[in-house]
């Protein structure tokens, strides 16, 4: 029971870690909006999310069909990826960083990280909560 | 992955852009120039800029995790713009030939205008990425509040 009591916030962690590598990405191409043969990254995480969540080796039995399904996802494991955008349209100078794209990921990324620690917060609330008996 | 990286990329582009606008200034500054240095007339210059690449040593790669990001941007090399100087009939003027005619510098003050347009606003986005990278910071500091 302990051992689970952080779970959630293991995947929020992990979450945030991806939306702050993805900051660092977009800060990145911003920066070389002028650079000749520069070619943007993005962050791919939400993705790896999802198959941890599809593919989980480790099943748990159950014993009547009103269980829940309880996997362990293993959020140590996840981890976001930088991937270069090579195949999009590309200026005269072979760039293809695209700036209202990227002032657009950036203004999201920050709303998805706030809510991140808006959740995260809330967790530890709960937490909290259950150990002083909901008092 | 430094804590505060985002901010040291956003800089770096910051540096450049800025050392782009000096070399516009320069530019704009010298364009009736017609003796320098070297006798000849002022050159238009040029920044080029090129990506600061994530390379590594190999002890950074054992202790970094994430997949490397690039560090931003840097300026690699100013050039001089080869294209042919202006020539200005004036036989006035003490830099001219023998026939009247005297070599002015290459710069076209439109283009540089143009430049230094493209200059600031790279510079405004990248501080538009600064700042928003300042309130992610920030609020991470709210987190267990």
């Amino acid at each position: 029971m302990l051992k689970n009591i952080f779970m959630h916030s293991g995947y929020l962690e992990k979450a945030l870690d991806a939306s702050w590598l993805r900051n660092e990405v977009i800060a990145n191409n911003i920066s070389n909006v002028d650079t000749p043969n520069f070619k943007s990254s993005r962050v791919e995480f939400e993705s790896a999310l999802k198959d941890a969540f599809e593919n989980s080796g480790i099943k748990m039995k159950k014993t009547d069909k009103k269980h829940m399904d309880m996997q362990d996802v293993g959020a140590h494991d996840l981890k976001p990826s930088v991937v270069k955008k090579v195949n999009t349209a590309a200026r005269m100078d072979g760039n293809n960083v695209d700036i209202e794209t990227e002032q657009l990921d950036m203004v999201k990324n920050v709303i998805y990280y706030n809510l991140l620690i808006q959740k995260i917060g809330k967790e530890f609330g709960r937490i909290k909560t259950a150990i002083n008996e909901g008092k | 992955m430094g804590f505060l990286n985002s901010m040291n990329i956003s800089g770096s582009a910051l540096t450049a852009q800025r050392l782009r606008m000096d070399v516009i200034a320069e530019n704009i500054a010298n364009a009736n120039t017609t003796r320098t240095a070297t006798g000849q007339p002022y050159r238009r210059r040029l920044v080029l800029f090129g990506e600061r690449n994530a390379k590594l040593p190999f002890s950074d790669y054992l202790s970094t995790a994430q997949s490397a990001v690039g560090k931003g941007v840097r300026v690699t090399q100013i050039i001089e713009d080869e294209s042919p100087m202006k020539i200005m009939y004036d036989p006035s003027h003490p830099d001219c030939d023998e026939n009247g005619y005297v070599r002015m510098p290459n710069v076209d003050t439109v283009k540089e205008m143009i430049d230094m347009m493209s200059a600031t606003r790279s510079y405004e986005a990248n501080v538009t990425a600064i700042n928003a990278f300042k309130n992610m910071a920030m609020k991470s500091f709210d987190i267990g509040k």
